[in-house]
């Protein structure tokens, strides 16, 4: 009977041997197989220090020298401390770990690779490398820029206090930092009326209306890098196309000839020619190469769009619409938006605000919808098919494909300097009395819900996102 | 008489002597003086007096003058551009600025640039601390700085020529004449001052780009004994500025502002036994020029033309009582790019009744209702008195309600300007100590200031700014001058003054200090005289003052100069003098961002004759 036993175990077990022949995980202790592993494949680089394991089934009675090779992308005594390149498993152990230390360093970089493949083993006649003989270790960084992955707020101040500056606040509202570029230049005044900020990878434009200049930094950890201030007079908005960029300038405010654009050399960070224009040019949006921009009439008034066409730096047409044309926007499909304010009642000639929509292909107005007399919209934002505007202390929203104005405001009770919309959020700037700090206002677009008000500095103006950083 | 082709010029100009006749029996005293109020009808105020080598000492700046020699802190946007007082922590409009008697603060702004007022064309400047709006109408809040001409009847003819140059191509001249006879009395000057103003910025490598000016003023006054009891007299001073506007550290300036100032009265008065009766009228026109770019031709424009005609009766009613009572009417016409043509009628009664109880004692009770076409003002009120403990200590004090109007700007201004403001209103008082003991003279005030309804421009829900009754304030501080000065045998003399205020003015909403009203403010002059020679040292220290977002430093500077007199061919006194402002080569700035001169020498060569 035992032999019978016997017999069948042993055939059943050869049949299961013989089953899991051609299995790549095979289970069957090889003799003397060495394998390297770890236990967690991605590291922060804050860890400090990872196991790097290096096993066999069998113990073996001599003591083995493992050899291996470190390769890959992180750099060995930048990333992590050097390794010594081979290591002992001693006699009767099965296993010996080598540390690895990661080096937390304040660099900002892209995750690294550290790859550790065993080479030779000497010293154990019956141990082989195994399959398992190198170990690929991610090290991923746990720096960022100051300034990534969060809101630009730029802030006017007072005019001729020389007061203004940049604020930054975290996506998750924990952190606002004031005076940004002053902080990080170590300067005490440096701009006297920002008006706007222009982006262009990793380069951030801050437009300085009255200390006639652009400074161009970098966005994400707002080091400055140029000065722009030649050639530039009362300076406004700035866009970027064709490579280069494109800054509106009201020349002498009571002047209505001198007007124009100015062209920037990006590479040289230098006004490199001008391009007139008429009374009063403001925002400015670009598709492709071509540039929509509304000429708002900077002290008068006026009631076009200026287009120009970047790679020949021309003005190659203009579109009528309202008066005072106060926002300029591109919808999901390519279709202009303008809003125009109208003339305000003290000028003596109060007009109706109108909103136009203009379509791209032909720059003509597909559109037009008048306001109520006595409105007067500002801060068109468009995201996407939607479009918000803000007019007497309300938000309103409307459909791109909507056939009439809507009739109630979405959020009342506002007191708005400025706004803008990002990923179902609509971020406001209340500018207070306009001598103590104002404030951000983060209202959530499904349910209109304020989320956070963050308090700011004197005369916050127009609002920005900062993502993540190119590494 | 010397005969030179320029003096006979002189002559010609002066209103020769060919009226010089008898001598009538008139209270020359009374005719001397513009503004008998301010000596009269001021017992419970101090009344400081600058005077001749006091004010030509600052080189021609009624600024400088005024911030090393009293109370009032200044802020000025740069040396030379527009320059604004806070008395007593009062705003710039709480100055009021008295010309001969007459209130001369722009009906556009409120305020008076005091670098549009030139110093070496007055014989004295009076500064009366404390609320005034009784006598001098809207802004006497915090005090008022009084521009006095004298007219002498007594025989005489002089001359006097001043020069004056130093670093930044400084140059002034100034030439003045007084006659006078028994009859007669005119004096005339005129002055011209001109700077390039190019300092260097002691903090970077740049310079004070765009700060020049120039300005040209011109003063005639006279008058004329019609009879035993009857006098006429004629005011008159014409300002014509041109400045270029200096930038900030941050913002370069490009822009020019030309302004023109044209003041001029006439008043008959008779001068009876117990009752003076005056008519006055006078005609002021402001006018400005903005050019945003100096080489442009485009501007903006604005324009004031004030018509005053006002009745006084002065009289003796017995012994102790004395009343004054004055009706006045103006009528302002304006005219500018941003208010239209308003047109605004005011009229106001006033009375002031003065009781001298007893040579100790004396007090005065006024009132004064105001009545405009535009917006409706308060009753205001002043009590103030002096009371004469014994011969080294006087105790003064003054109570008072007092109000500023609404300027053509607050009410006109399109956009934004409001017609249904209110005037603002104030109440305080005052009380002071007068300490003499032989050269030393201490005085110490201590007051309180609650100022309501005052106008801030705020922007509305529609973006545009408009100007609310909206602010009050709240003031208190002490002020403390110490006076000395000494023979020294026959030939030295030597004199200290200094000045010291405490003053805390705070917005009743937030509870802060207003921004630009420093906490301390310091003064200290010393002067010592020998023979022919003078020194003089001038210190000013101006504490931190809070700004909009943030602290400006307080800053210490001072002036050294020596004077050399002496007379030429028995005929022509002559002093030569030497100043160096700014002797520690401070770097500072009383206006945020716009650094003020470093270490600067002027010149200048006084010719009397």
């Amino acid at each position: 009977m035992k032999f019978k036993h016997f017999f069948i175990t042993a055939a059943l077990a050869s049949f299961v041997f013989v089953g899991c022949d051609n299995d790549d995980d095979d289970d069957q202790p090889v003799i003397g197989a060495l394998e390297v592993s770890t236990a967690t494949d991605t590291n922060e680089e804050g860890v400090g220090t990872v196991e790097i394991n290096f096993s066999t089934a069998m113990a073996m009675d001599t003591d083995v020298t493992i050899s291996y090779e470190v390769t890959g992308t992180a750099t060995s005594g930048e990333d992590y401390e050097a390794l010594p390149g081979s290591i002992v498993l001693p006699a009767g152990d099965l296993s010996i770990a080598q540390s690895l230390t990661l080096i937390d360093d304040e660099e900002i970089e892209s995750s690294e690779t550290l790859v550790l493949t065993i080479k030779t083993i000497t010293g154990g006649e019956d141990l082989v490398i195994g399959v398992k003989d190198a170990v690929t270790l991610t090290i991923t960084d746990n720096d960022s820029y100051p300034y990534e992955n969060g809101i630009i707020v730029t802030h006017e101040g007072n005019f001729f206090q020389g007061n203004a500056s940049v604020s930054f606040v975290s996506n998750d509202y924990a952190t606002v930092q004031n005076d940004v570029y002053a902080t990080v230049n170590d300067v005490d005044s440096w701009a006297d009326n920002i008006q706007s900020m222009a982006f262009n990878g990793e380069f951030g434009y801050i437009v300085v209306n009255n200390s006639q200049k652009v400074e161009v930094v970098n966005r994400y950890t707002f080091e400055s890098v140029a000065t722009i201030d030649t050639e530039l007079l009362n300076p406004r908005y700035m866009a970027i196309a064709n490579g280069k960029g494109y800054v509106t300038n009201w020349g002498d405010g009571s002047d209505t000839e001198d007007d124009y654009v100015a062209v920037i050399d990006l590479d040289e960070n230098t006004v490199v020619s001008k391009i007139p224009v008429a009374e009063g040019p403001e925002r400015l949006v670009v598709k492709e190469n071509t540039i929509y921009v509304a000429m708002q009439g900077g002290y008068n008034q006026n009631n076009i769009v200026t287009v120009i066409d970047a790679t020949t730096n021309t003005v190659t047409t203009t579109v009528t619409v309202g008066d005072r044309p106060n926002s300029i926007q591109l919808d999901a499909e390519g279709n202009l938006w303008v809003l125009s304010g109208g003339n305000p009642a003290w000028t003596g000639n109060e007009t109706l605000a109108q909103l136009d929509k203009i379509n791209t292909a032909d720059n003509t107005v597909a559109d037009t919808f008048d306001f109520a007399a006595t409105e007067h919209p500002g801060a068109l934002v468009v995201e996407g098919s939607s479009l918000y505007y803000y007019m007497s202390s309300s938000v309103y929203a409307m459909e791109a494909s909507s056939a009439a104005l809507p009739e109630t405001g979405i959020i009342t009770g506002l007191s708005f300097y400025d706004m803008a919309v990002n990923d179902g959020k609509l971020y406001g700037v209340d500018a207070k009395d306009y001598t103590s700090n104002g404030s951000l206002e983060i209202y959530d677009l499904s349910d209109y819900s304020l989320l956070v008000s963050k308090e700011v500095s004197i005369i916050p103006g127009e609002i920005y996102f900062n993502g993540t950083a190119e590494r | 008489m010397n005969k030179t082709p320029l003096f006979s010029l002189l002559v010609f100009l002066s209103l020769n002597s060919a009226f010089a006749q008898e001598n009538p029996i008139i209270k020359l005293k009374e005719v001397v003086v513009s503004d008998i109020r301010l000596k009269r009808y001021a017992e419970g105020h101090k009344v400081t007096e600058l005077r001749d080598s006091t004010i030509r000492r600052q080189n021609n700046s009624l600024t400088s003058l005024l911030a090393f020699n009293s109370n009032i802190y200044f802020k000025e946007n740069g040396y030379g551009m527009v320059s604004s007082p806070a008395f007593r922590g009062t705003n710039a409009s709480h100055t009021a600025v008295i010309w001969n008697g007459i209130n001369i603060n722009s009906q556009l702004n409120g305020q008076v640039d005091f670098n549009t007022i030139d110093p070496l064309s007055y014989n004295s400047i009076g500064i009366r601390s404390g609320g005034g709006s009784v006598q001098y109408g809207s802004g006497a809040i915090g005090g008022s700085v009084h521009l006095n001409n004298d007219l002498r009847f007594d025989p005489h003819f002089d001359h006097r020529v001043v020069l004056g140059y130093g670093s930044f191509e400084t140059k002034n001249i100034n030439y003045s004449q007084s006659y006078g006879d028994s009859r007669w009395s005119s004096n005339f000057g005129v002055n011209y001052k001109k700077s390039d103003n190019d300092y260097k910025y002691l903090k970077n490598d740049e310079k004070n780009v765009n700060g020049e000016f120039g300005q040209l003023n011109f003063n005639f006054n006279a008058g004329y004994v019609l009879s035993e009891k009857q006098v006429l007299r004629l005011y008159h001073q014409s300002f014509i500025g041109d400045r270029n506007l200096s930038g900030t550290l941050v913002s370069v300036g490009r822009s020019k502002y030309k302004d023109n100032h044209y003041r001029t009265q006439l008043e008959w008065g008779r001068f009876g036994e117990k009752t003076i009766s005056k008519v006055k009228v006078a005609y002021l026109q402001e006018e400005f020029r903005y050019y945003e770019n100096k080489d442009s031709d485009n501007h903006s424009f604005g324009k004031v033309s004030t018509f005053l005609a006002r009745y006084s009766l002065d009289m003796k009613l017995s012994k102790a009582f004395r009343l004054n009572s004055f009706l006045e009417f103006d009528n302002y016409k304006g005219e500018g790019d941003s208010f239209g043509n308003p047109n605004r009628n005011d009229f106001s009664a006033t009375a002031l009744l003065k009781h001298q109880v007893s040579p100790k004692l004396a007090y005065n009770i006024s009132l004064r209702q105001d009545f405009s076409s535009d917006y409706s003002s308060p009753l205001v009120f002043s009590l103030d008195g002096k009371y004469t403990v014994n011969k080294h200590y006087d105790i003064q004090l003054n109570a008072s309600k007092n109000f500023r109007t609404p300027t053509f700007n607050d009410l006109y201004w399109q956009p934004g300007g409001n017609l249904d403001l209110l005037a603002e209103q104030s109440y305080q008082v005052d009380l002071g100590h007068r300490l003499q003991f032989g050269g030393v003279t201490f005085n110490l005030n201590g007051y309180y200031i609650t100022t309501k309804d005052m106008i801030k421009w705020l922007p509305g829900s529609n973006g545009i700014w408009s100007p609310i009754n909206i602010d009050d304030v709240r003031i208190y501080g002490a002020e403390g001058e110490l006076g000395l000065g000494y023979d020294i045998g026959k030939h030295q003399k030597v004199a200290f003054k200094a000045n010291y205020a405490y003053t805390v003015s705070e917005d009743q909403t937030t509870k802060e200090q207003l921004i630009y009203v420093p906490f301390h403010k310091a003064n200290a002059s010393f002067s010592y005289s020998v023979s022919n020679f003078n020194v003089f040292y001038q210190h000013l220290y101006n504490g931190p003052v809070s700004i909009i977002g943030g602290e400006l430093d307080g800053y210490d500077v001072a002036n050294v100069g020596i004077n050399y007199s002496g007379t030429l061919q028995k005929k022509i006194k002559y002093t030569l003098g030497l100043s160096f402002n700014n002797v520690y080569d401070t770097y500072y700035e009383n206006i945020a961002l716009r650094p003020m001169p470093n270490r600067n020498i002027q010149s200048q060569l006084i010719l009397n004759f």
